[in-house]
């Protein structure tokens, strides 16, 4: 396998060149350039200790468009068009039990999703979240709908469970702005495929979800959520300290 | 050798999935299916031919199948100061 051709490379959409972009990536070691032309990260994120996944649907490459485009091709100055039609449903549970609750109800929906702790989030003010993955802004009212009506039938739940429709990471939007005006281009399109049959995809790890499930029970322990108890048999995370107020 | 719970770590069932937790420290251990049953009679001293038991009388095997399992939990949760030998 060559190289990504230069011409390809050649597009800008601040103020250097994505091929400019990339070779700096690779001469600082974020980005590994192997002698077969195949790119690698050499330090992918680590698995979070936040998220259980609902493998309903398709993948959807983000390690390729967040990891990899975004901050090494584009240099954080535009939106890979790859995510053009990434629209999230976002959950946002009030408290462990009623996280547990629309996990479990999300495993019945024939959607991709991912639930867990939002706190280690900087871009999200919730505690707990849920994102069901769909490809138009039309699929998300959809899916919100539907889930909003199978949270309805569950007595842990309650259809007043609050829901926001988003689009993209919300990095994405943090850092270039207001997402109903992105810019994607043919130009962008022909780029991301170009590279993608150069990236390699970083080998999957085993998923420690005894991690995840004890990091929960955590978060909801530090910010005072005692609906951890129910999945506890009440015992408490700590033992109470003694207060000499 | 009888064996049974160490106290100090507590049990998180979530979404059926069972994990224990330290309550002095961050350890934790996740278990599948019949670690979970073996965490569960060891809530009482038992010695390890008798968890096989309760083991092979829950899954309704011969208890030497379940052997090597039973094992392996009980040696995980003694190594990870979960489990004790009560001698």
């Amino acid at each position: 396998m060559t190289t990504p051709p230069n011409d390809v490379l050649a597009l800008k959409t601040g103020p250097t060149t994505a091929g400019e972009n990339l070779r700096r990536a690779i001469e600082t070691g974020a980005v590994v350039a192997h002698a077969d032309g195949k790119l690698e990260l050499a330090h992918p994120r680590r698995q979070s200790k936040s998220w259980m996944f609902v493998d309903n649907g398709p993948p959807l490459g983000c390690t390729f468009l967040i990891e990899f485009l975004f901050p090494h091709v584009y240099a954080r100055t535009a939106v890979p068009h790859g995510c053009s039609a990434c629209y999230k449903v976002k959950v946002v549970p009030r408290s462990l039990r009623e996280l547990v609750a629309v996990w479990q109800v999300a495993k019945g929906i024939a959607c991709r999703s991912k639930w867990g702790t939002d706190l280690d989030n900087p871009y999200s003010p919730n505690v707990y979240a849920g994102y069901f993955y769909v490809d138009s802004v039309d699929m998300a009212h959809a899916a919100a709908k539907v889930a909003r009506e199978a949270f309805a039938r569950d007595a842990k739940i309650g259809a007043d469970i609050p829901m926001t429709i988003k689009r993209g990471c919300s990095e994405y939007e943090a850092l270039l702005g207001p997402s109903d005006q992105y810019k994607f281009t043919p130009e962008m399109a022909a780029m991301e495929a170009s590279l993608k049959g150069h990236f390699q995809k970083p080998p999957a790890g085993s998923f420690d979800r005894a991690r995840v499930l004890a990091h929960w029970i955590d978060v909801a322990f530090r910010t005072g959520d005692e609906t951890y108890l129910d999945f506890t048999g009440g015992r408490r995370r700590r033992a109470k300290m003694v207060d000499y107020s | 050798m009888p064996v049974r719970n160490e106290t100090d770590w507590l049990t998180a069932t979530i979404g059926g999935e069972v994990v224990l937790m330290n309550v002095k420290g961050q350890e934790y251990i996740g278990l599948d299916e019949v670690g979970a049953d073996i965490w569960d009679v060891l809530k009482t001293p038992h010695s390890l031919n008798d968890i096989c038991g309760e083991v092979a009388r829950l899954y309704r095997i011969a208890p030497d199948t379940c052997r090597s399992d039973v094992n392996r939990v009980v040696d995980m949760l003694m190594q990870q100061g979960a489990a004790i030998d009560e001698r």
